[in-house]
């Protein structure tokens, strides 16, 4: 985890997107759970919620709005961190075929940068029908307007979380020392070793399949007549040497 | 910064455009949705020329000083 004033600000900006984005979810779950009651006092209660609701979610897309360009300020702020890296797509690449929880990182920017214009998108959009709702007498638009918001509340949380996860996650890359097929045909102690590399490349492929079919068959052939002059059936695994007719 | 701000708001500004026009679909906001719409749409426009303007300047700016 890397602590400068952009990660700090980020941070504190993530939390109070969950924190809010949750209480919005809590409350359109809750205002739509009371909409069915005609009491006097619940509808009381639903309209003190619907004000609550909706200042909620205007602080809501004011914290979408404003957590976009922190976060590529973010980014921009991580530069200096590593030698290599001299931009912000830099940054991005952070994590990339390391076997760590940094691995997680770019995978996580990427969706990041997917949920942040579809959450200002989302708020925005809310903002507009919410406006056209108001502006009639009975309020048609209402179911319409609280799936918007319940929308953008889900979205707001998801970013929150995705956001919370990258600043909390180790920027340390690990990798693994050689690769797992260089390590099982470059082992000294292997056969494979004496193997021209010009002979297994993927154009020979076709040749090298004729091959082992041709090796194998020759095999169990010469298996199966070892075995049908001393009678042992061929299910078996024993090699002609350990055959005792053989 | 702000040329991309605005052109975030200009192509936004028609998507919400179109969130009302199809969301926004009853009897009683018939009146509403042109109006609606017309002024999200100058919004649109507003911020795409904004935008292209500024970033036109920019480069044109960038050009002159260029050694």
């Amino acid at each position: 985890m890397i602590v400068n004033a952009y990660a700090v600000l980020d941070g504190f900006l993530s939390v109070l997107r969950l924190a809010f984005g949750l209480l919005a979810f809590y409350l359109v779950f809750a205002t739509w759970r009371g909409s069915r009651h005609v009491d006097e006092t619940r509808m009381r209660t639903r309209e003190e919620r619907g004000t609550l609701q909706f200042l909620t979610a205007c602080l809501l897309v004011g914290l979408s709005i404003i957590s976009w360009p922190v976060f590529y300020l973010l980014l921009q702020s991580y530069v200096p961190a590593w030698d290599g890296v001299m931009c912000i797509y830099g940054v991005t690449q952070i994590g990339t075929d390391s076997v760590g929880p940094a691995r997680f990182l770019p995978e996580l920017l990427r969706v990041m940068q997917l949920l942040k214009p579809a959450l200002v998108f989302a708020g925005g959009a809310w903002l507009v029908m919410h406006l056209l709702n108001t502006g009639t007498a009975s309020g048609p638009l209402a179911g319409r307007v609280r799936f918007m918001l319940l929308l953008l509340s889900a979205l707001a949380t998801a970013d929150a979380i995705t956001e919370i996860s990258y600043l909390v996650i180790p920027k340390k890359e690990e990798f693994v020392a050689s690769g797992c097929c260089t390590q099982a045909f470059d082992g000294s102690a292997r056969l494979s070793r004496f193997l021209p590399r010009e002979w297994v490349d993927d154009a020979h492929r076709p040749a090298l399949y004729v091959l082992y079919f041709i090796m194998n068959s020759s095999w169990s052939r010469r298996q199966r007549r070892c075995c049908s002059s001393c009678h042992i059936t061929t299910a078996h695994t024993i090699s002609c040497r350990a055959c005792p007719r053989a | 910064m702000i040329a991309v701000g605005m052109f975030v708001l200009g192509a936004f500004a028609v998507g919400w455009a179109g969130v009302v026009s199809l969301l926004g679909r009853h009897p009683e906001t018939d009146v509403l949705i042109g109006l609606y719409v017309r002024k999200l749409l100058q919004v649109g426009l507003f911020g795409c020329l904004g935008s292209l303007l500024m970033l036109s300047l920019e480069l044109a700016l960038a050009w002159v000083q260029q050694p």
